[in-house]
């Protein structure tokens, strides 16, 4: 069995005030491993302790308890985060800078050489799509495109593991939607993916394993289908069925039948087929 | 060590290209028409003056543009990235938090290099298009030994402490100088300049003269091998020497003109003479003497700067840069500074504790000179002991007073400078670097 990517033994972080006294407990033992090739999503509300972790796992915080390892070294281990790409939960860029420049920035802090730069910055401003505003400041940029490249500069030092705070937020339903598609590339490209957000339906389109955590505790943690299967419930999918059949089925389920609706389609599904088929033809004038 | 250089080389390149981006440069650009303007409008008693002005104004510009910015830019930018949680991605990358300061240090010192060399290349084109001429820059040696020789020819070392001697009573008197270290080849036309500087009064109370007769020899070498003596000649374009009516005062011999310890102006205080390359000894020492030739004025000869051998130290361009270095290394300390403070407090604070440094850094001669008040109570001499041992003395090192003066800054004075303000600088940083690895974002 490979070694865990991630692995934290009863992680604990309590803030403290300028005195050192305790203020707040902002995660209670946690312990969880992050297998490679996983992609692994960390749910939660609003403060309940998925930033405090993913800083504790960069090294941007010390625990108060508990180990954190990542590639089986200390957080702070340069050697270790030369293989992390990591997005914020907000874009935290250099608004005097352009694409270009920003993506150099970083690649340069991964002492990459520039033509490798060069090539990895070509290649990723265009999967983000941000071709067309390569040469533009960041300041000129709307939260989406920062967003974008973002992104990008997560993955410009091509990473073994890709650490997602948030990765949808800001983005339009379309850009979500690529995020997402993203995340199932990186996936097959074999790397490891720490996803963090509390956009459920996100989480479920491109999650192996998720952990719950609630108020800075670990409420759950499993593999996705396992955990939001209904043993005691089962689906039967008919294509245009006539009156006489939803009626057998009817008959045939009798008291245990919990309903018979056509199923409606995901509102995302929907919006992109809207936008797609838009796109393909030009407006018709209005009369 | 390469994720360190690379970190710290991306983070210098991103200060020095934001600086510019927030119009850093507007700054540079107002303390180039401040000299501009300087340089036509500044009046003074003669164009001498004038220039001297000018050449203090265009060092006053850059040093006010390296304090203002060495405290405000570094500081600012790192607060910015506390502040604004730009740290989280930096620091989530192999950028050692040393590094990152390091980097920010080297981008402000970066940004201010080109500020010194854009205001020292207008300032010297202002000085050469204003007055059509710049000053002759000068690089001066002083004695290593003086001796002071009786009317009978009897040579007596000068006591260590003393700072000056009185030539008076019978004439034949004089000093000698012992100087070491002089170059041996390339030199100018006529051989290096030797300055002579001496207050002369008369020597009955009550007299009123200025000048006395003289004859300055010089032999090579040094302490006991010394070889033939000769008459050193009068710089055809020496300030004063001569006689009446501007004519030769005698055979071998200068006159003496009194100047006082307020002038300072090497091409217009000090007596110009030329040592040529024969009296110089193949190891870089000669001996040169004064004798003083008559009884009725008294010749006072300083140790610190009576007598000097010059040579030509430069464009005036290239010493208002080697100048504005010795003023980067005390901004590179202030700069140091404020990262300390910037890492543990607030921009306020930040701004308040860079300008105290620089403040109190300034008057570390006037705490020196209370200290020599007799009256000082005990606790409060200690207190003051303390502060000027661990205040960095901005005073130290002062490069206005001589530009103004045509003294070369050499580069001597550069390493001197960085030497002494780089142990401060390091010591900060380290704290700063500490501090910042402490702290949790």
């Amino acid at each position: 069995m490979p070694d865990p990517v991630l692995q934290t033994k009863g992680l604990t972080k309590t803030y403290t005030d300028f005195w050192g006294r305790p203020r707040v407990t902002a995660l209670k033992p946690l312990t969880l491993d992050v297998m490679p090739g996983e992609v692994f999503g960390l749910l939660g509300p609003n403060g309940s302790g998925k930033t405090t972790t993913i800083k504790l796992l960069l090294g941007l915080l010390r625990p108060t308890g508990g180990d954190a390892f990542v590639f089986g070294r200390d957080p702070g281990d340069r050697e270790a985060k030369g293989r992390i790409g990591y997005l914020p939960e907000e874009t935290y860029l250099y608004k005097f800078l352009d694409a270009e420049e920003t993506l150099a920035f970083f690649g340069r802090l991964f002492a990459m050489p520039a033509a490798l730069i060069k090539s990895r910055s070509d290649e990723l401003i265009q999967l983000v799509g941000l071709s067309h505003a390569r040469k533009r400041r960041l300041g000129e940029y709307s939260k989406g495109m920062a967003r974008r490249l973002g992104l990008a500069q997560a993955l410009i030092n091509d990473p073994s593991l890709v650490i997602l705070d948030e990765p949808t937020s800001g983005l339009d339903p379309l850009g979500s939607a690529e995020v997402k598609e993203l995340i199932v590339r990186l996936k097959r490209a074999g790397k490891t993916v720490l996803l963090c957000s509390h956009l459920l339906a996100d989480v479920e389109d491109v999650c192996d394993r998720i952990a719950i955590l609630h108020q800075g505790t670990l409420r759950e943690m499993g593999r996705v289908d396992d955990l939001l299967r209904a043993d005691d419930r089962s689906m039967v999918e008919l294509n245009a069925p006539s009156a006489e059949v939803l009626a057998a089925v009817r008959a045939a389920a009798g008291d245990s039948l919990l309903g018979v609706a056509p199923p409606r389609e995901r509102l995302e599904a929907h919006f992109r087929r809207i936008i797609a088929e838009a796109s393909a033809k030009p407006p018709e004038p209005k009369a | 060590m390469r994720t360190l250089l690379w970190g710290i080389g991306a983070v210098a390149a991103v200060t020095v290209r934001e600086a510019m981006r927030q119009r850093l440069w507007i700054l540079f650009l107002v303390a180039g028409v401040v000299v501009m303007v300087a340089g036509f409008r500044l009046g003074a008693v003669d164009p001498s003056a004038r220039l001297k002005l000018a050449v203090v104004t265009i060092t006053a510009a850059i040093g006010f543009v390296v304090v203002l910015l060495s405290i405000l830019t570094g500081s600012g930018m790192l607060r910015r990235d506390l502040d604004g949680r730009y740290a989280f991605l930096l620091f989530a990358k192999p950028l050692p938090r040393l590094g990152y300061l390091l980097g920010r240090l080297t981008g402000v010192l970066g940004v201010l290099l080109v500020g010194i060399i854009s205001l020292s290349a207008l300032g010297s084109a202002m000085v050469a298009w204003r007055f059509e001429q710049t000053p002759r820059m000068l690089d001066v040696a002083v004695p290593f030994d003086w001796q002071e020789l009786s009317s009978l020819g009897e040579a007596v070392p000068v006591t260590e402490g003393r700072k000056r001697v009185a030539l008076s009573g019978a004439p034949g008197n004089g000093v000698r100088w012992s100087l070491s270290g002089l170059p041996t080849s390339n030199l100018p036309d006529g051989g290096l300049d030797v300055l002579l500087r001496v207050q002369v009064r008369g020597a009955d109370a009550g007299v009123n003269i200025e000048d006395c007769l003289a004859t300055v020899t010089a032999a090579p070498g040094a302490g006991a091998r010394i070889g033939e003596r000769r008459v050193l000649p009068l710089d055809v374009a020496s300030p004063y020497g001569r006689g009446a009516d501007d004519s030769q005062a005698g055979d071998g011999q200068v006159m003496l003109r009194h100047r006082d310890t307020t002038r300072t102006d090497y091409n217009q205080d000090w007596m110009r003479l030329k040592l040529p390359a024969e009296l110089i000894a193949s190891d870089g020492s000669t001996t040169i003497e004064l004798t003083r030739l008559e009884n009725r004025a008294t010749v006072t000869v300083s140790k610190a700067d009576s007598l000097v051998v010059a040579q030509p130290g430069g464009s005036l361009f290239a010493n208002l840069v080697r100048g504005g270095l010795v003023l980067l290394a005390s901004a590179a300390m202030l700069c140091a500074f404020t990262l300390l403070l910037g890492v543990v407090s607030k921009l306020g604070v930040v701004l308040l504790g860079g300008l105290t440094l620089f403040f109190a850094g300034n008057v570390v001669w006037t705490i020196a000179d209370t200290l020599e008040y007799e009256k000082v109570s005990v606790p409060v001499r200690r207190l003051l002991e303390a502060a000027i041992a661990i205040l960095p003395d901005f005073d130290r090192f002062t490069v206005a007073a001589r530009l103004a003066a045509s003294q070369a800054v050499p580069w001597s004075a550069v390493a001197g400078a960085w030497a002494y303000y780089g142990i401060f600088t390091a010591f900060f940083m380290a704290l700063a670097g500490l501090a910042l690895r402490r702290k949790e974002l």
